[in-house]
């Protein structure tokens, strides 16, 4: 089975609003995916699905065979866009429980990341700036040897160099038999890294297509494309 | 799984709780060491009391009950609020990205939670009743060497866990006769009740919470709204049931038929009561379980 | 650090043009290990399934061979790394010819210029 995630005819509906519209697709092992589009185009509801944080109001979401549960969640590792760590922990007690969760997690792996960007796990999250506790985060995410990992903007309120290293340990992880989601508004900055891109708007799928086919048949970057598809 | 998340949650509650237990400890001994004082059985027992000595006793004895009051209302009201914070934050904050992409369902993140939460809940609970328990006998103790009392005690040569034992079982003696209440029976249902109760507080709570995470603005605030409604409204069903047990069994005219409407009464009071908190873990779990939007 | 790309072309054909420019400068020299898919691949800030399409492609010109044993090398074929050094070395020529005729420069001028520039 190559596909990693099965999405079929999934939607989300609150109310009179449709925030993801009857879509359907399928996502392979190893490749990096970016996930594109204009605020509420769905992407950050497709994104709650996959991590169980939100139920489908119809529809199915497959990840490596399981329904979306315990199951999936054990091999799917997730960067949220927000501080989700407790702040009065130290780093060494937030490696402690994810080791303890996590039968996939690499505490060597964290702990030699961690002493490369000279991050000392006794102190705690509180105390870091914000650049920090996010490269912390990423840390976590990339140190465990998941099937499935989504960043959701992991690259949005970081400095420059800092970017840089984010990328490289996104290839450094990279595993021919995981796929990698990267949702971003940041496009420039990332599109080197994908392999494939979808495009969504109005909880629908407009895109999903390979980087090099973009480059080879509309002869511009996914940046300059997107923006055309998506002109205002 | 749920071992774990057990082992988490306990980390997370151990040191405010001993905290507040140590407070409650400091508190108790104070008010013992009071009514052990010298001066108190004098006090108590002689006509003859000079105006400066009584203010400063009475004073003292209001300061030391006010303080063992606010101390009550704290631990209560300040665990329940702590327990119920911690909740809040873990599960439906930002913090609730991290609870809800666990390897675990969510009825094992809920069910962790109630039972660490509800066990400390039941320290307190219990270090309170030790707290009453500690002054009460401080207070008759003192009052040792005065009166009646006194001679009662020669009675037991100064035992007074014999002089308990008596005093009880003329008690339920005397509950059987009169009222036609079974102290047994009374004893255990009390005693279940004080041990379900914090588990049913906590459930309740944590219930209310979930609750309100269904509305779309203030969720928090829709939370603890849920929460005193459910407690008014939960008072309210249970003083109806437990009148119309009392009265539809025309009470008035014989002891028995008290009895039994008595009995049964404190029955349904627990009964009513677990149902509650079945009802709130059934619905917190279906609203994880199918509407869970954090935001 | 990463490698300065287009991103309007695709990745993989840029790729290929530089580490074709560095076998055939000499950066890598012929029969010279180089570094897996992965480390080239963070290096130059690119996704490594893209480095791989462009080390195929070499391979499939024949400047790079992979041994099972040790991995991927330069090839010791030194005649093809002259034939490609001239390859890209002419395309640079023609190049700069045509922007030279755009600014209506003749051979003979182009050779005086040859001679006052320095690099």
């Amino acid at each position: 089975m190559n596909n990693l995630v099965e999405i079929i005819n999934l939607t989300k509906k609150y109310g009179a609003n449709v925030a993801v519209n009857n879509l359907t697709l399928n996502l392979p092992k190893g490749k990096i995916i970016g996930l594109l589009g204009p605020n509420g185009s769905g992407k950050t509801t497709l994104i709650k699905m996959l991590n169980g944080l939100l139920t489908p109001t119809e529809g199915t979401i497959m990840i490596d065979g399981n329904y979306v549960g315990p199951a999936t969640k054990s091999k799917v590792a997730y960067l949220p866009d927000r501080t989700y760590l407790t702040m009065n922990q130290t780093i060494r007690e937030i490696l402690d429980f994810f080791q303890d969760f996590y039968a996939d997690f690499s505490r060597e792996r964290a702990e030699e990341m961690l002493k490369s960007l000279g991050i000392d796990p006794a102190v705690k999250m509180r105390t870091l700036s914000k650049g920090t506790k996010e490269k912390v985060q990423l840390i976590l995410v990339m140190s465990r040897n998941a099937s499935l990992y989504i960043l959701d903007e992991p690259i949005a309120g970081v400095d420059p160099a800092a970017r840089d290293y984010i990328l490289r340990t996104i290839i450094n992880n990279y595993n021919p038999e995981a796929t990698v989601l990267i949702s971003t508004h940041l496009i420039e900055d990332v599109e080197q890294v994908l392999d494939e891109v979808i495009f969504m708007r109005y909880g629908q799928l407009v895109l999903y297509t390979s980087v090099d086919n973009i480059r080879e048949e509309k002869g511009k970057s996914v940046d300059a494309y997107f923006r055309e598809v998506f002109a205002c | 799984m749920l071992g774990k998340l057990m082992k988490y949650e306990w980390k997370n509650i151990w040191k405010a709780g001993t905290l507040m237990l140590l407070g409650m400890f400091i508190v108790t001994v104070i008010g013992c060491v009071v009514l052990q004082m010298p001066g108190v059985a004098e006090f108590f027992d002689s006509n003859d009391v000079n105006g400066v000595q009584a203010w400063l006793m009475i004073s003292s004895f209001v300061a030391i009950l006010i303080l063992y009051v606010i101390m009550l209302l704290a631990s209560t009201w300040g665990m329940l609020i702590f327990l119920g914070i911690r909740f809040y934050r873990s599960m439906y904050t930002d913090e609730g990205y991290l609870s809800h992409t666990l390897p675990v369902t969510a009825n094992q993140l809920f069910l962790s939670k109630v039972l660490v939460s509800g066990v400390w809940y039941l320290f307190i609970s219990i270090g309170i009743g030790i707290s009453v328990v500690a002054l009460v006998v401080s207070l008759m103790t003192g009052l040792l060497n005065i009166g009646e009392l006194s001679s009662v005690l020669t009675q037991y040569n100064g035992n007074i866990w014999e002089f308990l034992a008596d005093a009880f079982y003329e008690l339920g003696r005397t509950y059987e006769e009169e009222m036609g209440i079974n102290l047994l029976h009374y004893g255990i249902t009390l005693f279940l009740t004080y041990l379900a109760g914090p588990f049913i507080a906590v459930v309740t709570l944590f219930g209310a919470l979930t609750i309100g995470q269904l509305s779309s603005k203030h969720k928090g605030f829709m939370g603890i709204l849920t929460y005193a409604g459910v407690t008014i409204l939960s008072s309210i069903i249970r003083s109806t049931v437990q009148s119309a047990f009392m009265f539809g069994a025309n009470v008035m005219s014989s002891p028995g038929g008290f009895s039994v409407s008595t009995n049964s009464a404190y029955d349904i009071n627990v009964i009513t009561s677990l149902l509650l908190a079945a009802i709130m873990y059934g619905v917190s779990y279906y609203i994880m379980n199918r509407k869970l939007n954090l935001d | 650090m990463a490698w300065e790309l287009d991103a309007d072309r695709p990745i993989y054909a840029q790729l290929v043009e530089r580490i074709q420019r560095e076998i055939v400068s000499g950066k890598y020299q012929p029969g010279e290990k180089l570094p897996s898919v992965r480390e080239l691949a963070a290096v130059a800030a690119v996704n490594p399934n893209t480095m791989q399409k462009a080390f195929a492609e070499l391979e499939r010109s024949g400047l790079i061979v992979t041994q099972r044993t040790s991995g991927r090398t330069v090839t010791e074929n030194t005649e093809l790394i002259g034939t490609i050094r001239e390859q890209l070395a002419t395309g640079h020529v023609k190049n700069f010819l045509n922007n030279m005729q755009e600014l209506g420069y003749h051979k003979e001028e182009i050779r005086d210029l040859f001679d006052k520039v320095q690099v």
